[in-house]
């Protein structure tokens, strides 16, 4: 075959895979390097950026048709029987939606330098960062080989502290929302006095996300010097943070996780308690600072 | 502050292997965004996002028949994102609002939420199921979609429990919680941004949902009206149907004219013999000859002519489509059709290719 030919895949070949359910189960030559050197040069192109080493693992030119068959292994969603006509089903599908020859090959590079590439990376445990180009200051994502999973666990576990606690058994679901429930009414009226009134004013901007206090200063509804609301918010917070969930519930992650199931049930009380007529002025404060953030 | 009216309760933390899971989901996601930017510089998107068909040579027919349990991949027209192999979990079939509950698989291999659950098949677009992102979609449009396989009774009944789980916001408890990832409880979650992408692959569905629902009101109001021989007339339309003459020594058999129709226009007519299940009380009437326009889930009305209103029952079609089921409303409606001299049946087609 001219070695021109060897990059296009014509529509025959295309043609006698779609029947033959995989590329081991074609039987002409110019069908078999044709896809094969299809797939090699799509996966080759989206691997070797990343990591040469795996590029060369499945794309080697002396490889056959190792990369096609990773392709398919794929496509193939991996749990049937490739001889039934169902695990041709994706074919079917790609082609459902497609134009021409040249659409069908367009979806299926996309899919290999996308889905496929992201499968075996993931496989292969890589991660990415994001590095600076010394020369063209261009910000560039690497990807190195993940030597250390547990670094990474660590930095999760920084990052979203108290996601790994939940419920302990099936009759443990409706008692945790429970105690968040109770503790949150307990809560709210435990700052239901004049005393600590600029706290109740502090917990209901925190609770619509309103984090500026020059807007709290400017609204007119407390007349405290701006270090006090930053005090009283900081008290509010460590307070939350200090709740006494009982003896099953000690650890800090745990403590966490108890909040944060209490703040919608908090949310819904604020809501409430805003809605009343003697509270509106600072309603609209609210509608309008929170509007304000949102922009 | 007090705790004694607390409720007693008691948390767990996570074991690793699902911690593992969120770690390898987050890997996943960097490394998918990642191949999306590339992909997006090389303009490679603009092409295949081209819709159009054509090219279609000799594709298998579509797996009509739809059932619970069926793995199925979505044909591309009915996805919103270009080149996508959506594969869904049929959960339940409705018989009673043209519609099925499916639950699409994941693009990643392992769960990322509490609702998320890696199914143990070794198929890698099959690994997770979304419970969160169950939907209800027509089953007409399901049914044009290929069947690639099947769930086994244990994992499908382990599903169900899954998106009951899902709905209500409880735990799965054992082996199964070993299989879910971790809940979303921040906000600011990266994970959230993921099912905002996920939920709208199924835009095209919802839409085809609604017009669905649209035909299906539009029908039981058009305007019909038998005359005393049994003609059958579309009153806006004033197009009239003759009674056909009853064949000579009749089995006994009860047979009704079917007329299909879209958008007001009917496309074909057909006959269909009764069969009744006195227990349920309901009417399945099977299409007798062509059956080519015909899906499972589309809306059916049941006139008679014994009435003050010719509308005796709302149904739809089942099966592959060539089953039409009527389960009146109540017992005076179940007799009425039993015992109308003249009835005629109307399914309308929803635009079935949009």
């Amino acid at each position: 075959m001219p070695k021109e030919n060897i990059h296009k895949v014509e529509p025959q070949s295309w043609q006698e895979w779609k029947e033959a359910c995989s590329i081991e189960r074609c039987r002409s030559k110019k069908t078999l390097q044709q896809l094969s050197t299809f797939g090699r040069l799509r996966l080759d192109a989206a691997l070797r950026s990343i990591s040469p080493e795996v590029a060369s693992h499945y794309c080697a030119a002396d490889l056959g048709n190792r990369a096609w068959l990773k392709i398919e292994q794929y496509l193939y969603a991996g749990a049937f029987d490739k001889q039934k006509k169902e695990c041709k089903a994706y074919k079917d599908q790609i082609l459902e939606g497609c134009t021409d020859s040249s659409h069908f090959e367009a979806i299926l590079s996309l899919k290999v330098k996308q889905e496929i590439a992201r499968w075996i990376l993931s496989e292969e445990c890589f991660r990415i960062v994001q590095k600076k180009d010394k020369e063209t200051g261009r910000k560039k994502y690497a990807y190195i080989r993940d030597e250390s999973l547990a670094e990474e666990l660590d930095d999760l576990t920084d990052q979203n502290d108290g996601v790994y606690v939940e419920p302990a058994s099936a009759s443990d679901d409706e008692a945790v929302e429970g105690a968040a429930a109770f503790k949150a009414k307990q809560f709210w009226a435990g700052l239901n006095t004049s005393k600590n009134a600029i706290k109740r004013l502090m917990l209901v901007c925190l609770l619509n996300d309103i984090w500026d206090m020059n807007a709290v200063l400017s609204s007119g509804l407390s007349d405290c010097k701006k270090t006090k609301l930053y005090a009283e918010r900081e008290t509010l917070l460590k307070s939350l943070e200090m709740l006494d969930w009982g003896s099953e519930c000690k650890e800090p992650a745990e403590k966490a996780y108890m909040t944060r199931r209490m703040l919608p049930h908090l949310k819904e009380i604020c809501e409430k308690w805003l809605n009343t007529a003697e509270n509106s002025e600072l309603k609209r404060f609210i509608v309008t600072a929170g509007s304000a953030t949102c922009a | 502050m007090s705790t004694s009216k607390l409720p007693a309760f008691k948390v767990a933390q996570a074991s690793e292997a699902r911690k593992q899971f969120l770690l390898r989901w987050r890997l996943e996601r960097k490394l998918d965004l990642a191949l999306r930017m590339q992909q997006a510089e090389e303009s490679c998107l603009a092409m295949v996002a081209e819709a159009g068909a054509g090219y279609a040579q000799n594709l298998r027919p579509f797996d009509t028949s739809v059932c619970v349990g069926d793995i199925r991949l979505l044909r591309q027209s009915d996805i919103q994102e270009p080149g996508r192999l959506l594969y869904v979990l049929v959960l339940y079939v409705r018989n009673d609002n043209l519609t099925s509950l499916v639950v699409p698989f994941s693009t990643y291999s392992t769960p990322c939420c509490k609702d998320e659950w890696l199914t143990g098949l070794e198929g890698e677009p099959l690994k997770v199921l979304q419970f969160w992102n169950a939907q209800p979609v027509p089953t007409f449009a399901l049914a044009q979609s290929w069947r690639v396989g099947t769930f086994d009774e244990e994992r499908l009944e382990v599903a169900q429990t899954l998106y009951h789980h899902a709905i209500s916001g409880s735990w799965p408890h054992g082996d199964v919680r070993e299989k879910v990832g971790l809940a979303i409880l921040n906000p600011n979650d990266e994970r959230l941004a993921y099912q905002q992408e996920e939920l709208a692959q199924f835009t095209k569905l919802r839409n085809r949902l609604f017009t669905l629902q649209q035909t299906a009101t539009l029908q039981a109001k058009r305007v019909v009206a038998f005359d005393t021989k049994g003609a059958f007339t579309f009153v806006k339309e004033k197009k009239t149907f003759k009674q056909p003459e009853r064949l000579a020594a009749s089995s006994g058999d009860v047979f009704a004219e079917v007329h299909l129709c879209q958008e007001e226009k009917v496309v074909a007519s057909l006959r269909a013999k009764r069969e009744t299940d006195a227990t349920t009380q309901t009417f399945h009437w099977s299409i007798v000859g062509n059956k080519a326009h015909l899906l499972p889930g589309f809306p059916a009305c049941l006139y008679g002519n014994n009435a003050k209103k010719p509308l005796l029952a709302q149904g739809q079609t089942e099966c592959d489509g060539s089953v039409i089921t009527f389960k009146p409303a109540t017992p005076a409606a179940f007799t009425r059709i039993q015992k109308a001299a003249f009835v005629r049946i109307v399914i309308a087609l929803p635009k079935i290719n949009d």
